[in-house]
């Protein structure tokens, strides 16, 4: 029994052995430490990974290795030999590894930065002319080859397809493309007729450039205008990436463009409401300012641009269909208050704000009446979210106030006489008080200013007040 | 004034009462005080106090006609006017119809329907009736006393200590001042009780001849050296057990000191010259600054006083 049961364990030993060797021999042709001893054979190979891997399943893993391997080869070469011993070698011992990293001397730092030195400059030369750009991610793309070569079939076929199968190729393809279209052909729609005109009028006259600095709102239509620009950019990008190479399709769709486009198009939803919102005030400012741009300066240069600006904002203004129920003001007298119109109609903000005091000031006339119909009625309109937050402030307001007791914040201070407060006083009062108890007993002498006429608080004949002598 | 039930002007509403006082004379004598008493009143002691200057009407400070009863004090020959306002210390006038000093008087019908007349003792103006007034226990002057007064001025509290030992009682008055003296006399030649004696207090072997043993002394004489005075007079005149009353001005003494600091100085001086000090009392709402001192002179012992009493 016990013979064949140590005969199991010595074979198993025999076997394990024969593996390590077999891995051994392979780690030999292919670590860093087997490089290392190939250089300095000399030394004796007591130098045991602490961690040895086996990789001799990937071969492709195999050569990358090894072409570094031959980098270092070079690298050590030029290195001085003593000091490439260790250079990337794990180490037999932990300690070797760990705490050593104390400089006791210059020199110590000195070694220590040649070090780092070698190791970033064998960092560098592990890196290749495909770690940078868009290679990178060309490489899985060209991998994928039968895909490509199925795009290709296709293609061939596309002469043959009708118009709609295109379209649905396209769509298939990449879905986004026609919203993508679509919004393009809108931005630059808003960035034609409402932004560009307006931002061009401005910048070009410096009157209005320095009066308009001052306003937020102003502000606000440059950015949102630089916004619909770079939009408008990233998107001709894209699609000239698009239309250029059919093949790089899923390229494009990898590509950080897309993730800038994602990016913008949030930011442009963002602000898109807003944007609606100043949207007839744009056009009708356009048209003050080309107004007043007329009435001031007639001589400047420039006449040409804002009136077409001018044309084209009233046209797409019709076609639009909006509204402008003070525009009619704002014509009749524009040199009058037209700086607090523009402000007015500019500053969005404020606008706002004054609605909201309005709207305030009407409840408060409707307070009595009905302010929760005003208040229903209200909320039907676009503003709802406006005047809930109004509805809130005023809830708010109506907190109850804190308590004196919490207003003075008094905690467990001992009740103190007024008298306290003051040390003369209280002497004063004391010294009162002591005179009149001291009156009662010993009463003060007076003078008979008037005729004797008895003793007006009578007299005791019982009473013997003198004191006794012992 | 005619009236039986005694009331001041007479005119009042009747009202009966046997033992009803009231200060009806002086009510009709108005006019005379404003010259007489006045002028009588001036040489005195403290000259204007309380005199007041002319004075119109007729009617004095008691009112005519008020209701006053008079009821003994605890010391005898001392009464006490019951007004509805104001109560006066009394004394019953020896000389009836006469006023010292200018004083109230105050009449009541007796049962017998002779008049009593009472003078109201002013207790600013007298030291002893101020130390009744404030409660002193006793003074040691009851009616048939012998009383050897020191420092009696110009006669003022002489004529109510008379007016208290009666007519079986003496009154040894002591001046030094003549111009005080000539008042006092005044007072003694209408008091046949009083005696008065225009000398120095401190030399009693001048005055030894006139004066017998006494009951009680009384001094107010108002000096540095007042309790050998009051000691060298006791020698001569008290008698053993007696009493003795004196009055003690602070400021005289020493008007640096404190009044209590004086007071007791005085009293130890007292000890030392076998005059026994019983009590105490301040004359507060009369006089600044002023104690009376009660004591008895070589008390007798158990034995002895038994022997006295006897004789």
């Amino acid at each position: 029994m016990d013979d064949e049961v140590d005969k199991f364990y010595r074979e198993r030993d025999e076997r394990l052995e024969n593996d390590l060797k077999k891995s051994g021999k392979i780690k030999k042709s292919v670590t860093w430490s087997k490089n290392i001893d190939d250089n300095d054979e000399d030394e004796p190979q007591d130098h045991e990974e602490v961690l040895a891997f086996d990789d001799s399943d990937e071969s492709d893993n195999d050569v990358d290795y090894q072409t570094i391997d031959n980098e270092d080869e070079d690298e050590d070469e030029e290195a001085d030999e003593s000091l490439g011993q260790n250079q990337q070698s794990w180490g037999k011992s932990l300690r070797t590894f760990y705490n050593e990293d104390v400089n006791q001397t210059a020199d110590d730092a000195k070694l220590e930065e040649m070090e780092a030195l070698n190791i970033q400059k064998r960092y560098y030369d592990m890196l290749e002319q495909d770690d940078f750009g868009l290679n990178l991610f060309q490489t899985p793309a060209q991998g994928v080859v039968p895909s490509v070569d199925q795009n290709q079939i296709i293609e061939q076929d596309l002469a043959k397809l009708s118009q709609n199968e295109k379209l649905q190729l396209i769509k298939d393809e990449s879905p986004e493309l026609e919203h993508l279209c679509i919004e393009l052909k809108e931005t630059l729609n808003d960035l034609k007729i409402y932004l560009l005109p307006l931002v061009n009028l401005i910048k070009q006259n410096q009157h209005f450039s320095e009066e308009f600095q001052s306003y937020k709102g102003w502000e606000f239509v440059q950015y949102l205008t630089e916004l619909y620009l770079t939009y408008c950019s990233y998107l001709s990008l894209y699609f000239t990436m698009k239309s250029s190479s059919n093949e790089m399709t899923s390229v494009v769709r990898n590509h950080p463009l897309m993730n800038d486009i994602k990016q913008y198009r949030q930011l442009c939803q963002l602000y898109k409401q807003d944007f609606e919102q100043i949207k007839p005030d744009i056009v009708e400012l356009c048209e003050i300012l080309n107004e007043r741009k007329k009435t001031i300066t007639i001589g400047t240069t420039l006449p040409s641009r804002p009136s077409s600006s001018k044309q084209k904002t009233t046209l797409n203004q019709r076609q639009n269909g909006h509204s402008h129920p003070s525009n009619g003001n704002g014509l009749t007298n524009p040199s009058n208050s037209l700086r607090e119109q523009i402000k007015k109609k500019m500053d969005e903000i404020e606008k706002l704000k004054k609605l909201d005091d309005d709207e305030k000031q009407q409840r408060k006339k409707k307070k009595p009446a009905m302010p929760e119909v005003e208040e229903d009625d209200k909320s039907e309109n676009d503003d709802n979210i406006m005047e809930n937050n109004v509805g809130d402030d005023e809830k708010i307001h109506e907190k109850r106030k804190i308590t004196y007791q919490i207003e003075k914040n008094k905690g467990l201070t001992p009740k103190r006489k007024k008298e306290n407060r003051n040390s003369r006083v209280r002497h004063r009062n004391r010294y009162e008080k002591a005179l009149n108890k001291r009156k009662s007993r010993v009463p003060t002498a007076r003078n008979e200013e008037k005729k004797y006429t008895g003793e007006p608080t009578g007299i005791r004949a019982g009473i013997k007040r003198g004191v006794k002598l012992k | 004034m005619g009236r039986p039930d005694f009331r001041g002007g007479g005119d009042r509403g009747g009202r009966g009462g046997g033992f009803r006082g009231r200060g009806g004379d002086r009510g009709g004598r108005g006019g005379t005080r404003g010259g007489g008493d006045f002028k009588r009143g001036g040489p005195g002691r403290g000259g204007g106090r309380g005199r007041g200057g002319p004075r119109g009407g007729g009617r004095g400070g008691g009112g005519g006609g008020r209701k006053v009863v008079v009821v003994p004090h605890r010391h005898p020959g001392v009464f006490i006017a019951k007004g509805k306002d104001d109560d006066m210390l009394l004394t019953k006038n020896l000389v009836v119809g006469e006023s010292v000093y200018g004083e109230k008087r105050i009449s009541v019908d007796a049962e017998n329907a002779e008049k009593i007349e009472y003078r109201v003792w002013n207790p600013f103006r007298s030291k002893l009736g101020a130390a009744i007034l404030s409660g002193v226990d006793s003074i040691h002057m009851p009616p048939g006393a012998k009383v050897l007064y020191l420092g009696a001025a110009s006669g003022t509290t002489v004529s109510h200590v008379s007016d208290i030992v009666g007519p079986t009682g003496l009154v040894y008055a002591i001046e030094f001042s003549h111009r005080s003296g000539r008042d006092l006399l005044n007072v003694a030649k209408k008091r046949p009780n009083i005696i008065p004696i225009i000398e120095d207090a401190r030399h009693p072997h001048k005055y030894r001849m006139l004066i017998g043993m006494v009951d009680t002394m009384f001094a107010d004489v108002a000096q540095p050296d007042q309790a050998r005075i009051l000691a060298l007079n006791a020698h001569h005149f008290l008698k053993d057990g007696g009493n003795f009353v004196i009055s003690i001005k602070a400021s005289c003494i020493d008007s640096t000191a404190a009044p209590e600091a004086v007071f007791a100085e005085e009293v130890k001086k007292l000890q030392s010259e076998k005059l026994k000090p019983k009590e105490q009392i301040t004359l507060e709402p009369y006089e600044r600054d002023h104690a009376i001192v009660v004591g008895t002179y070589r008390p007798l012992g158990k034995a002895k006083k038994e022997v006295n009493q006897n004789e």
